[in-house]
């Protein structure tokens, strides 16, 4: 009976299962990196709001503090976002008849609140909590991204729990002292020997739980 | 014995190429070129195995999981969330009027209102005492850490209209807004604390309530504040025996328990 394969298709069929093997991890590859990229955790995306507001303006022009707009951030689990009144503290005088500021003017007239875009949103299984992250030394900056040089608001994060994780595993390398919490400009992260020895430091002052605790499921899947 | 280990070889190879899902159409091309070579026997052909189906299927329920977000957007009310509920649009309800929750009483007139009486048979104001009904002490005692906290508060919504000093040049009002009012003249250096926080919470002139941003207690503490920038903007080379800051006594600042070198008095202020 003559052969049905020619001697050569050995060889063949061991490229073809090797190859088998490659695509497998290289499509692997590929699905891990399109779960991280931007098109899917929307990070860099710029949402288009309502009103065309510029924290580049506000903050990194005018030097208004995160504060004024978001009360209630050292309070309360939600930073808080600002009500029409608080525009218009400003701009019942400033730009007071500029286009831009219609939808503002409007809200104020009908007694109907702004409906701002959500920038971060968080998976609704995930608790989380800005009051205990800004007065145990994470700063806006830290999470947000350097807000000051926002045009339009943008999610500088990925937001995934991997992302969390870093920080919540190590935060001396995050940490920073809690008169710059606010400051745009401080340090993105603690790198070099000093500044995580520095970290902790901080991490020690701020009774910061340890990595148990920060990283046990129920801390924030509650 | 080689029909057999052809067939397993097929086999095989189909199983491993199916769970790529590709190239398997290569295959059963050989497997079919090869089949009517192969005498037919009663064992052929092999009837279809479900594996391969059930885990196609498994394949395509994993590519699925994404697709659905009930876990991520689930149907319960975060802060800022609408709903289509209630004809407001607002997910939560507003206190019934004139409900007063646990600990809101307020019966701290002076605290909470910055006036003596409040009530409508309160001192008028006049043109010689515009201030007749503000409380003209703080009505707790003032530490170091309050008018530190004041410092923090005051740089935050302050400093953006009256400024780093106080004297009414914050960037807003170098943007164009109405000229703030200087903590540094004689009118308000002699106002007493309670008619700043009549200020704070009510606006004046120009400027909005600032009520729904600052809580009471940083309403004092911001006062506490200025009244110490008023303290370090004194003109050295004032006239002698004009009394600098609130000449009263006892002063605006004095209060039981706060110490001298804590928190600035007229007293340690007033070396002119």
């Amino acid at each position: 009976m003559p052969q049905i394969f020619h001697h050569s298709t050995n060889a063949l069929a061991k490229i073809t299962i090797y190859g088998a093997v490659f695509i497998g991890v290289a499509l692997l590859w590929v699905a891990v990196e399109l779960n991280r990229s931007s098109w899917n955790t929307g990070q860099w995306v710029e949402k288009q709001q309502p009103v065309q507001f510029s924290h580049k303006h506000h903050v990194g022009d005018d030097g208004i503090d995160c504060r004024y707009c978001h009360t209630s951030v050292e309070t309360s689990a939600s930073a808080g976002m600002p009500s029409t009144n608080t525009c218009m503290s400003c701009h019942r005088q400033i730009w007071a008849d500029s286009p831009y500021l219609e939808p503002v003017r409007a809200s104020l007239r009908d007694q109907k609140p702004i409906e701002w875009i959500r920038v971060h949103d968080l998976p609704d299984y995930a608790y989380f909590n800005h009051s205990i992250h800004v007065n145990k030394g994470v700063g806006c900056s830290t999470c947000h991204g350097r807000v000051d040089d926002m045009p339009i608001a943008f999610q500088a994060a990925t937001l995934q729990m991997e992302w969390c994780l870093e920080c919540h595993r190590k935060p001396e390398r995050f940490l920073r002292p809690n008169d710059k919490i606010f400051d745009m400009t401080w340090r993105s992260e603690n790198k070099n020997a000093a500044e995580i020895q520095q970290g902790i430091g901080w991490k020690a002052d701020y009774k910061v739980q340890g990595p148990e605790v920060l990283t046990s499921c129920s801390t924030c899947h509650r | 014995m080689r029909r057999k280990l052809v067939m397993w070889k097929s086999e095989r190879t189909e199983g491993v190429k199916g769970a790529t899902g590709d190239a398997v159409k290569v295959r059963r091309g050989d497997a079919a070129t090869m089949r009517p070579r192969v005498p037919a026997s009663p064992r052929l052909p092999v009837p279809a195995s479900p594996r391969l189906p059930v885990f196609l299927l498994l394949v395509a329920l994993l590519i699925t999981i994404g697709c659905r977000r009930d876990m991520q957007d689930q149907p319960k009310m975060k802060p800022y969330r609408g709903t289509t509920f209630f004809n407001d649009g607002l997910s939560a309800r507003q206190p019934i009027a004139g409900t007063i929750p646990r600990g809101f009483l307020r019966t701290d007139t002076e605290f909470y209102t910055g006036k003596k009486s409040g009530s409508s048979g309160a001192p008028q104001s006049t043109a010689e005492n515009p201030f007749a009904d503000d409380v003209d002490t703080f009505p707790f005692a003032v530490t170091e850490e309050t008018v530190k906290r004041g410092r923090e508060r005051y740089d935050i919504f302050c400093v953006v209209c009256h400024g780093m000093t106080g004297n009414g040049d914050g960037m807003i009002v170098r943007r164009g807004f109405r000229r703030a009012a200087s903590f540094n003249d004689d009118r308000l250096r002699q106002a007493p604390v309670g008619h700043y926080f009549d200020a704070i919470t009510n606006g004046w002139g120009a400027m909005p309530s600032y009520a729904a941003q600052i809580p009471v207690q940083d309403r004092w503490a911001i006062i506490a504040y200025i009244r110490a920038l008023q303290l370090s903007q004194l003109n050295p080379n004032a006239q002698p025996g004009a009394s600098p800051v609130p000449g009263a006594t006892p002063g605006p600042l004095a209060s039981p328990g706060a110490s001298p070198a804590a928190s600035p008095s007229p007293s340690a202020g007033g070396h002119d």
